[in-house]
This record gives structure tokens, sequence and C-alpha cells, in this order.
């Protein structure tokens, strides 16, 4: 699905470069659920907005379902956005003056989708994560782990092939973080695939791959025997 | 303690620099426009009040219990019989106001534009102070003048100079200078620039062209005077009405008014007068109410932007309540903050207002000075006012942040956040309220003005060349020399006249023949043949006053529609008969002329009669070809050195001249403009100042909806909808508004354009422009954000 060669990031303090990504070969085929690991500053955050698309890399060539994509105009990055991905993120980032059923529904006013439509595929979604109840509380009346649901919600209400979390459970508790796996796992057998950085080895083992980040660059990538093994 | 605060205000100012500076230049403008026009009120509220003793000093009208309006044309004798008779009545004068008349001192000429005929008691009425001279025998002597400083200083070089020196009146007398009084024009509704003894016998009781003033003695009731003056005056008119071979009943007879000399400049809409007052009420009211109206946007400029920043001074004040600062302490501060702002945008206000001074005189016609010499007062009231607006703009935003509970500051709670966000929204939107108000004025003044300026007048008023006649003879002269100057190339026509379109035009009483003896009294232009040609008059019926027909000339006479339709003459209407009521012989109508509008658009077209007879007719008119303008000119420039030797030949443009009478207009609806214009400046700045803070607070909202897939396109609309739907709102108030408004004022115009919608469409399309424009560049650049800057976690 999609292929990093050579990806580079750095930033320039004053004269001195640091890279933050050096020189990353990385490739993902559709239907993978890959987990990406290591301490804090490896550069996690950054690959994966580098794979979003949010950032662009410094070097190197990223191709996405066979085509360039380093080097997009901001409309074609937006139309891939809207395309293909999803994002889920360790702070939620709810629109806090919007509704539960809000916040959901909005992907899809960006993709042009009618209102009959959008309100049966919000309810859809709502059913399927077990939020009904709650599609007219604002986000500062929900528990974290309900946030989290509906940031899940919203992230895959326009069916990405290609879904990225930073992070997504990290201000969860283990229980909270559990049912968030459970929901990706569900989400990769029907055919999403998924990108995800964790701290939590819990997490990690939901995945079929491992990739481990060191300093910049990949240190381990392994695959998982058995998806299910917990 | 104070320092404290003070350097805690400035710390803050320079911290937040961005919306600081919106802050103060947009009370800075806010101030500088209400100074201003403060300026020009005071200028509007102090003319005659000077006028020592003003308060018990009247001017009189005449008016009819049947018709509305009042005049202030009386007659000559009225002063002298009055002060005679009734004890309460301390002095009484006449004004016989000419204007044009040629000074001559030495080798100095001058047109003296407004001359003023009076008797020896005048300066006792209306004790106008002089610079030189005696007030108490100034006029003593009937070929005495006292003139103003400005023709003084013409005619002599200096003020002093002038006493004792002789001044050529008209080529007819020589005067005496007496005394030298300080220009009137700007200070007074009287603009005269000299005054005189009347040359003239106008001693009839039915020759209304004179104004009266009087001074009452102390405590005496104006309106009891009044009546007495009804009874005094009575039997006088009607044994004048009896010998002139009027049939006037005793209640036809008009009833007298006295107007108080203070509030004759601003007061005198429903009085018909001689000399007409520049001045008018409403026009205080409506620039008043704009001055409060831009320091009011301004102040919720800061009111706005101060509790939109609350929420990034939460932290503050959290620390400074938990060190022990008490509420009051808090409000204290933060009063300290909005009264510094103030007083800094006072000081960029003062010095704007000293550069846009000399413009905004000539706007508005006034001349206003500021600070000319130290006026303490005026400082006071200002500085004043200032520190009022600080207060006021800062008690909002100062009991909003200092009543934060410190508990929810340290939770952290996010509903601090919305504090004053629905005020402000009704704030912002009384702002545009304002705005769209203001502009649909502005649209409405400037669509009449332009209504008027390019109206059909009915005549031609262009390549009309006017000459002012100074002699009462200069008529007769310049008619013997018409068939020659006829002769020469790029002469059309030629005529003389009482009045010509824009000049003030007399009214005469006229009896209709089988009327019962009912008398009408008609505006009447005295005109040679050819004047219908001059002006391109259209003539309906009959013919216009003719060479051809000796009647013409003396007996006959040519009326306008409005005479035919006002007094319901029936068809035909030419071979009907008129006269004057004080003559035999009566006069046939010979022609009936389209109504034209003689006076302006501001004037309803009244009746009007024509006359050829050889009366007093002060104005020549040509009709010429302007590629012929030059050597015309130096042709009529020799003729009529031949005609008027002492006077230097002048000559005016008939279109400009006629466009004179609009002038009053022009200023208002130029000034309104620029206030407008500087009022919408403001309230943008506002605007912008809300935006910048919005789009600093949705940044993270902005940076998820676009990993959601927004396009720049559709954030750059979410900023800009609320502004959008606050305009919209705002709209809906202010379109009746503006309506009621635009009603009112147009009510003052005899002709009115259509009102439509355009200039309400345009005044809201004005206020989404202007909006759009200033919240886009700051969206576009939200916008345009890396979402990932925008969601890094903090
Ligand atoms: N704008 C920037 N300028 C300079 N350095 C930056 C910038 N953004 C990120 N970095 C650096 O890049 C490195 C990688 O950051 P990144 O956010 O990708 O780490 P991470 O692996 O996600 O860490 P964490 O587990 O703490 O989230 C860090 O050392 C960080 O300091
Ligand atoms: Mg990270």
């Amino acid at each position: 699905m999609l292929q990093l060669t050579d990806i580079e990031r750095y930033y320039r303090n004053g004269l001195r470069k640091t890279w933050v990504l050096n020189r990353v070969n990385l490739n993902i085929k559709e239907g993978e659920f890959v987990t990406i690991m290591g301490p804090s500053g490896a550069g996690k955050s950054t690959l994966l907005n580098i794979l979003g698309l949010l950032e662009a890399p410094s070097g190197g060539n990223y191709e996405f379902l066979g085509e360039r994509v380093d080097k997009l105009s901001e409309k074609k990055r937006s139309e891939l956005h809207k395309a293909y991905m999803g994002f889920v993120f360790q702070a939620y980032h709810l629109i806090d003056d919007l509704t539960v059923y809000e916040n959901i529904e909005t992907p899809l006013l960006y993709r042009g989708i009618g209102k009959k439509e959008r309100k049966s595929m919000v309810a859809e979604i709502l059913d399927r994560f077990n939020i009904v109840a709650k599609q007219d509380l604002f986000p500062d009346q929900l528990s974290g782990g309900q946030q989290q649901l509906v940031g899940v919600a919203r992230a895959v209400i326009s069916k990405p092939r290609l879904l990225l979390a930073d992070e997504p459970t990290g201000n969860l508790h283990t229980k909270q973080g559990d049912q968030i796996m459970e929901l990706f796992r569900e989400l990769n057998k029907d055919g999403v695939t998924i990108i995800q950085v964790t701290h939590s080895e819990r997490n990690a083992a939901y995945g079929t791959r491992k990739i481990e980040l060191l300093d910049g660059n990949i240190q381990e990538d392994q695959y998982l025997e058995s998806a299910s093994a917990l | 303690m104070w320092r404290n605060y003070l350097n805690i205000a400035i710390r803050t100012m320079w911290k937040n620099r961005l919306f600081s500076s919106i802050n103060i230049s947009g009370l800075a403008l806010g101030l500088a426009v209400a100074i201003l026009i403060t300026l020009y009120i005071r200028h509007e509220t102090t003319v005659d009040q000077w006028l020592p003793e003003g308060e018990r000093t009247y001017r009189i009208y005449r008016y009819w219990a049947d018709t509305d309006g009042a005049w202030a044309y009386t007659p000559r004798p009225l002063s002298k019989t009055i002060v005679a008779e009734l004890p309460e009545v301390e002095a009484a004068s006449f004004l016989f106001s000419d204007s044009d008349i040629l000074f001559t001192a030495g080798d100095t000429h001058h047109y003296v534009e407004h001359l003023g005929y009076v008797d020896s008691t005048f300066l006792e009425v209306l004790s106008i102070p002089l610079l030189y001279g005696d007030e108490q025998t100034a006029l003593a002597s009937p070929e005495s003048v006292i003139i103003s400083e400005n023709i003084a200083q013409l005619l002599f070089g200096t003020a002093a100079n002038a006493i004792g020196a002789s001044i050529n009146f008209n080529d007819e007398m020589q005067l005496s200078v007496t005394g030298v009084y300080a220009n009137l024009n700007g200070r007074s509704h009287l603009h005269h620039d000299a005054l005189m003894r009347l040359p003239y016998e106008m001693d009839g009781w039915l020759n209304f062209s004179f104004e009266t003033y009087t001074k009452l003695t102390k405590a005496s009731d104006p309106e009891l005077v009044a009546k007495k003056i009804d009874q005094l005056v009575k039997p006088f008119l009607l044994q004048a009405y009896n010998e002139a071979n009027f049939e006037v009943s005793e209640d036809e007879i008009s009833h007298w008014g006295l107007q108080p000399f203070r509030q004759i400049y601003l007061n005198s809409g429903e009085i018909n007068a001689i000399t007409v007052s520049l001045g008018s009420a409403r026009y205080v009211y409506i620039f008043g109410f704009i001055a409060l109206l831009v320091l009011l946007i301004a102040g919720i400029n800061y009111v706005n932007l101060s509790t939109a920043r609350a929420s990034g001074r939460v932290q503050e004040i959290g620390i400074r309540k938990v060190s022990g600062a008490e509420r009051k302490h808090l409000i204290i501060q933060f009063l300290a903050e909005s009264v510094l702002q103030s007083l800094l945008a006072l000081m960029i206000a003062l010095p704007l207002v000293q550069i846009t001074l000399p413009i905004f005189s000539e706007i508005t016609g006034r001349e206003l000075a500021f600070m000319a010499k130290p006026e303490w007062p005026l400082l006071f009231s200002v500085l004043g006012g200032t520190v009022c607006l600080g207060l006021l703009a800062g008690t909002y935003p100062a009991l909003i942040l200092s009543g934060f509970k410190t508990s929810l500051i340290l939770k952290g709670d996010n509903k601090t956040k919305r504090k004053g966000y629905n005020l402000r929204h009704v704030l912002v939107t009384t702002q545009f309220v304002g705005v769209v108000v203001l502009a649909i004025m502005m649209g409405v003044m400037y669509r009449q003005l332009n209504y008027m300026l390019q109206q059909d007048l009915g005549f031609n008023s262009e390549q009309i060349i006017q000459i002012p006649l100074n002699y009462d003879d200069s008529w007769r002269k310049l008619e013997a020399r018409k068939s020659d100057w006829l002769e020469y190339e790029g002469i059309h026509s030629i005529t003389t006249a009482s009045a010509l379109p824009g000049d003030r035009v007399g009214n005469i009483t006229i009896e209709i023949e089988h009327s019962d003896g009912q008398y009408v009294s008609p505006d009447m232009i005295n005109v040679s043949p050819g004047y219908d040609e001059v002006l391109g008059l259209k003539v309906l019926e009959g013919r216009f006053i003719s060479d051809e027909h000796p009647g013409d000339t003396s007996l006959n006479f040519v009326v306008n529609e409005a005479f035919a339709e006002a007094y319901e003459l029936k068809k035909p209407i030419v071979g009907q008969r008129i006269r004057f009521p004080w003559e035999e012989n009566w006069g046939q109508i010979v022609g009936v002329v389209k109504n034209y509008h003689y006076s302006g658009l501001d004037h309803q077209i009244r009746p009007l009669v024509f006359s050829g007879r050889a009366n007093n007719r002060m104005h020549a008119a040509i009709k010429v070809d302007a590629a012929h303008w030059s050597t015309i000119a130096s042709l009529i420039t020799q003729q009529m050195r031949a005609i008027e030797p002492a006077h230097p030949f002048r000559h005016h443009f008939l279109d400009e001249h006629f466009a004179q009478q609009y002038v009053k207009y022009q200023q208002l609806s130029k000034t309104l403009r620029y206030s407008t214009l500087l009022t919408i400046i403001v309230a943008m700045l506002g605007v912008f100042g809300l935006a910048v803070f919005l789009s600093q607070q949705k940044i993270k909202e902005i940076g998820i909806r676009k990993v959601l897939g927004a396009s720049e396109l559709e954030l750059v609309f979410m900023l800009l909808k609320r502004f959008i739907l606050i305009v919209m709102a705002a709209s809906i108030i202010a379109l009746p508004i503006g309506w009621w408004l635009a009603r009112k004022w147009l009510e003052d115009f005899a002709y009115q354009m259509k009102l439509d919608g355009i200039p309400f469409i345009l005044a809201v399309l004005l206020a989404l422009l202007v909006t759009s424009l200033t919240v886009c560049w700051q969206a576009y650049r939200a916008a345009r954000i890396n979402p990932v800057e925008a969601l890094r976690y903090e």
C-alpha cells in the first residue's frame, strides 16, 4: 500500500541540522496492522505524520498506492486525506463546541455527502460503537475513554483504507485502552490498514507487525505470529 | 501601589502589542472624530450667543393661524411704532439686506457681498461690540457706515486706519467709517460685512422687506408683547390696505410672533427669513449622534478584545488571587489599563485633530478652531471625557476578569473561556447596526443630492453668463444695446430680469378677475423679452413677454402652470385678466410657461407671474456659445464699463450660481460621508482584532478540521461565517431604522428621489464587503496553518 524509501526528516537549528528520521525504509501492505514503538523522542510521531501526509519529509521518496506523494500540493494532499485516511489522536482532539453527533458527522460534511446518507452513516457508527445515548452530549461531558471512542468513530466514519493513530490509548486506563484496541482489531479484520504508535506492549500485541524506532532508525521490524494471542 | 498598577498596565500592554495597538488606534480615531464633531457642535451652538443681552432680544415674524410656517418679513414702520407705544419694548430696529454693492476707497474697489441698511438705533438693539468707534454715536449720521474687520482690511489695510476714512457707496454717495466690528460671518446668523443708514425712502406698511429686531425690558413676557403687537399694528395695516385699494378683512391680517435671538441660527426651520440661517438643530443632533456612535464603537472594541482575551489572562489572575489580591485590587488594575490606553489614544488623537482640522473646516464650511489659544475648559473636558471613556470601556472587562473563581482557574476550567461570548456578539451586532445605519444615510443623502443636481430643472442653465447689475437704470442701458450685442457671433440671446434661477424671488399681491376680490400672492419676476429664450423655457400656451406686443411690456403677464393650478384658473388661461390691487387697469395673461425649478429642488414650485414692466432688474443673462466666450468676454467687459463706469465687471456662470443653493446639503453629505468612513474604519479595527483573536482561539479546531479533510476555503468560510451572520442580523435591525431616518431627512426636500432599495442593499453589501476583507486575510492565514503545529500537545 505504501512504500518509504530513504525518508529523512531533520530540523535546522541555527547552522546545525538535527535528524529526527534517518533514511527510513518501510513497506506496508494493505491489511496490515502495524505498531510503531520506541522511546520518547525517537521520531514515532514524526514518522506517523509523514505517513499521514501531515508533514513533508526533508528528503527521500514516499509512494502511496503507487504514486509519489512526498511533494504534493495542499489541495492534492487534502484529497488523499479525504479519500483514504483517518486519524486518531492521543488527546482525542474533538471539537469542543460540537456535540458527539456533530463531531462524528464533520468528516462527512467535508466529503460532500448528502444529509440523509450522513444521518444513516452516523447512526450506524453510533450504534456499532455503542454510544447512541451520548450523541447529544458535548465532549467535556464525556469520560476520556468515551471521548476516544468518539475520536475513533469520527476517524472511521468515512471508511478510510488507512487508519493512523498516535498513542490512541495514551490517556486511558488499561480497560478503556483494551476496548479501543478491540475496535481496531475488528476494523483491521474488515480490511482497514492500521498504523499506530504506542508505548504499550499490550497494545502492540493486537497488531500483526511491530516496528521499533530508535533515534530515527528502524531498529527492529517483526511480524507477529498470532494477532489474537492475548 | 499606583506605580505598581501603572507598571503592570504598561507591561501587559506591551506583551499584547497587537491587541493594544488595535485598541489604542480605535480609541484614537474615535476620539479624534468625536473631538472634531464636538468642535463643530460647539461652533454651531455658540453662534449668536455672544450678543450682549441676547436673552431678551427677539426677531419679529408674521404668521397666519391657518397656514404653516412663518415669515420674518416685516414693514419698516413696525419698529418705530412698537418702541413708541409699548412700554415693554426697550428698543427696536429694522434691517434691510442688500447684496453685491460696490464700495470704493481711493483706488480700491470691493463688492460688499452682504450689506445691511439700518437706522440709528440699530446698535441699541443688537449691541454688536465695535473694535474701533463708539457704539453710541456710530450710526448717528446718515452718512455713517460701520464695517467688518475684513472689509476694513481689504479697503484700508488695517482696521485702525479705517476709522474716519471715507468710502464711496455704489458710486452714489460718500460714507464715513465710524466703526469697525469683528467679522460676523460664522459667529452670527447675520453675515453683513457693512451696516449703514438706509439711504432710501421705503416707509410703507405694506412693504414687508425688512427684518425687525427688538429688545424687551427685563422680565417682560414675549408672548404677551406679541399679542400687544397684534392689537397695535392691526389698525395701521388695515388702513394701509384700504389706501392701497386692497379689500382685506380683519381676520386676513397676519399675527405677530417673537423669535428669541439666540435660537435664530439653529431653530429657524419653520421661519422663512431674508437672512437664511445655515445652521440647523437637526444636524447638530445628527452629528452629536455620530460622535457618540463612534465613541461607542471604539469603546465596544475595547470591551470585546479585553473580554475575548480574558482566557489568556486567567492564569495571571489566578496567581494574583492566590497571592492575596482582593477583587478590588484587580478591578483597579484593569481599570488602570483601560484608562492608560485611552489616555495614550488621546495623545494620538490631539495631533490628529490638529492635522485634520483644516480639512474638516472646509468640508463642513465652518471656520473651526482648536487650541488656537489655550482653552482650558475644552482641554479639561476632553481629558475628562477620555478618562470616562476609559473607565466605561474598562468596567465590564474588569468585572469579568476579576470575577473568575480561583478554584476553577486552577483546575483549568474551560468555561472561563466562554465568558462574555454572548455579550460580545450583542456588542459587535450593535456596532454593525450603527455602521449600516450610517452607510444607509450616506447613500440616501448622496443619491438625493445627485437627484437634485441631475434633475431636469425645466430650464437650461448651461452656457449662460450672468451679470449682476449695480445701478437701478443699468438694465435700461443694457437693453438699449441689446440689438448691437446680438450681432456678435456666439451671443444667442440676452435678457435682463429681477431674478434668475437661484436668486431670491419676491412675491407680490395679485387680484384675479371674477374671483370675488380674492387676493393671491404668487412669486413675481420682472423680465425683458428674451428671458424664455435665454433659459430655454417652454411656453405651453400663448406667448412669452414679447417686444412685438406693446401691452406685454406694460400691463400683460405670463404665468406658470402652478399659477393656473393653484388659483384654479379655467382653460383657456390665456386671455384671463389679473391686476395689482392698487391699480385700475386689468392686465391680460398672454402666456403660460411650463413649470421650472427656479429656486432649486428643496423648494416647491410656487405660482409665478412674469411681468414685462419697467421695474427694477438687477440681473442680466446672456446665452452664449462657449467656443466664442473669450471674445465675448472682452466685448462685454468693455461695454459694461460704458454702462457702469465705476464698477469693475463681474460675471458668473448660471449653472455654478444655481448649484450654490445646494452647498448646505453638499457640506452635510460630505461631512457625513467622512464620518461614516471613519466610523467604519474604527469598527473594522475591532472586527480585525476579533478575527485575530478568534483564529488564535480556534487554532486547534482548525487543525482538527484540516486533518478531517477541510479545505482552506472551507476553513476561511467557517471563520468568516459568524461575522457574516452578525452583519446580517445587524442589517435586519438597521434597515428599518435607516429607512425611518431617511424618510425623515427627505421630508426637508420638496422634490424627493424615490426611496428605493438601492442605498439599503449597497449599505449591507458594503458592510459585508469590508467585513469579509478584514476577516478574510486573517482567516486565510489561520487556515493555512500546519495542522501538526496546531495539534502539538501542550
Ligand atoms: N519543530 C521542531 N523543531 C525542532 N525539533 C523538533 C520539532 N518537532 C519535533 N522535534 C524533535 O523531533 C524529535 C522527535 O519528535 P517526535 O514527536 O517524533 O518524538 P516521539 O517519538 O513521538 O516522542 P514521544 O513518545 O514523546 O511522543 C524530538 O527530539 C523533538 O524534540
Ligand atoms: Mg509522539
